[in-house]
């Protein structure tokens, strides 16, 4: 089995690094992939850096009608083929993550392919390098997915429909509350 | 369920990229060709029903005149092979018959002996055919008279089969 990104929310501090570090992979064009939103801004500084899930059916490229979103061979869904991609955003609606961003200058459509160039030869993509807190990891497939260190999430129902993603999202601690956010409005007495 | 969902997805989705060129212009070429075989295979049973049918001869020979009866030159109008099928035999010599089918093979319309002229004639729009092999002289039809085979038996004439002319 191939590597995938592991994603712990709980260790994000919110540095925007791999924002960073995406821009600079070799062939992202300078233009960022990665999302960093904050989830409730005033009530927590608690972030989430979401990369591509990579869904095992992604939406994106099955509507996409002329068939520009490629799986490569390890199941990373590319980015648009910027020779088919013209620009008509369905993957962008289609998508229920909301990944797919479209460059309007160029009228493509661009998104994480997981830095294709690095992955395919086993190194870990940008932004897991770049991450000084370890929430973006590039680890084994199996083993994060059916031996986690913590509970995980990679299959996500949207009102019936399951869709299994490569990419696993570690579920924050809610019995400990060891870091992060506590219940209560996240004032501390 | 599960598996018919998977196998729509495939067939539909062309987005694996080591399979990208599966669905080339090659590709849609053999697939066109072989959707033909399997028409053209799918279609055998229907040419063994046809070759089964049973020929369309009318086997039975239906009296029509006498010899006597008809003077030369003259024409006498009959059913062949069945009621809705006129049809005129026309007496061209002592020894000689022809027998026409008369719907005129351009719009039905009934093709009458013009005796004078020597030839059959259809007044919709001036048909003209040839009386000695029912092929066309002048006019629109552009397909010769079916003819019908007859048979002189003891001083009497009989229909025996209807062909079209290959002319």
């Amino acid at each position: 089995m191939g590597k995938v990104l592991y994603i712990d929310y709980e260790r994000c501090i919110g540095c925007k690094a791999c924002v960073i570090g995406c821009e600079e992979c070799s062939g992202h064009d300078h233009l960022s992939r990665m999302f960093v939103d904050e989830l409730n801004p005033g009530e927590t500084v608690a972030t989430s850096p979401t990369p591509c899930m990579h869904c095992v059916t992604p939406a994106c490229a099955e509507s996409c009608p002329v068939q520009a979103i490629a799986i490569a061979a390890d199941g990373t869904v590319l980015s648009a083929s910027m020779e088919k991609c013209i620009g008509c955003k369905n993957c962008t609606y289609a998508c229920p993550f909301g990944i797919p961003k479209v460059d309007d200058q160029k009228k493509v459509m661009y998104k994480c392919d997981m830095c294709y160039d690095r992955t395919s030869k086993g190194r870990p993509p940008m932004c897991a390098s770049v991450c000084p807190t370890d929430t973006i990891r590039f680890v084994d497939e199996d083993a994060v997915k059916y031996e986690p260190p913590k509970p995980v999430q990679f299959k996500w129902d949207f009102g019936g429909t399951v869709i299994e993603t490569r990419t696993v999202i570690g579920l924050p601690d809610t019995e400990t509350n060891q870091f992060g956010y506590r219940e209560g409005g996240g004032v501390q007495p | 369920m599960r598996k018919m969902e998977e196998f729509l997805r495939k067939i539909a989705f062309n987005i694996r990229r080591d399979r990208e060129l599966d669905l080339n212009r090659r590709g849609f070429i053999a697939s066109t060709l072989s959707l033909m075989g399997v028409f053209f295979v799918s279609s055998t049973p229907l040419i063994a029903l046809s070759k089964n049918r049973k020929e369309e001869a009318h086997e039975s020979e239906v009296f029509i005149a006498n010899e006597g009866d008809l003077e030369i030159g003259e024409s006498f109008s009959f059913q062949f092979p069945d009621e809705n099928d006129p049809a005129l035999l026309i007496r061209l010599s002592e020894t000689e018959y022809r027998a026409y089918n008369i719907k005129c093979t351009h719009l039905m319309c009934p093709v009458y002996w013009e005796k004078e002229e020597g030839h059959l004639e259809c007044p919709c729009h001036n048909g003209f055919f040839n009386v000695e092999d029912g092929s066309v002289i002048a006019g629109p039809p552009q397909r010769p008279l079916p003819s019908i085979n007859l048979k002189r038996e003891n001083q009497k004439i009989y229909a025996v089969g209807i062909s079209q002319a290959q002319h």
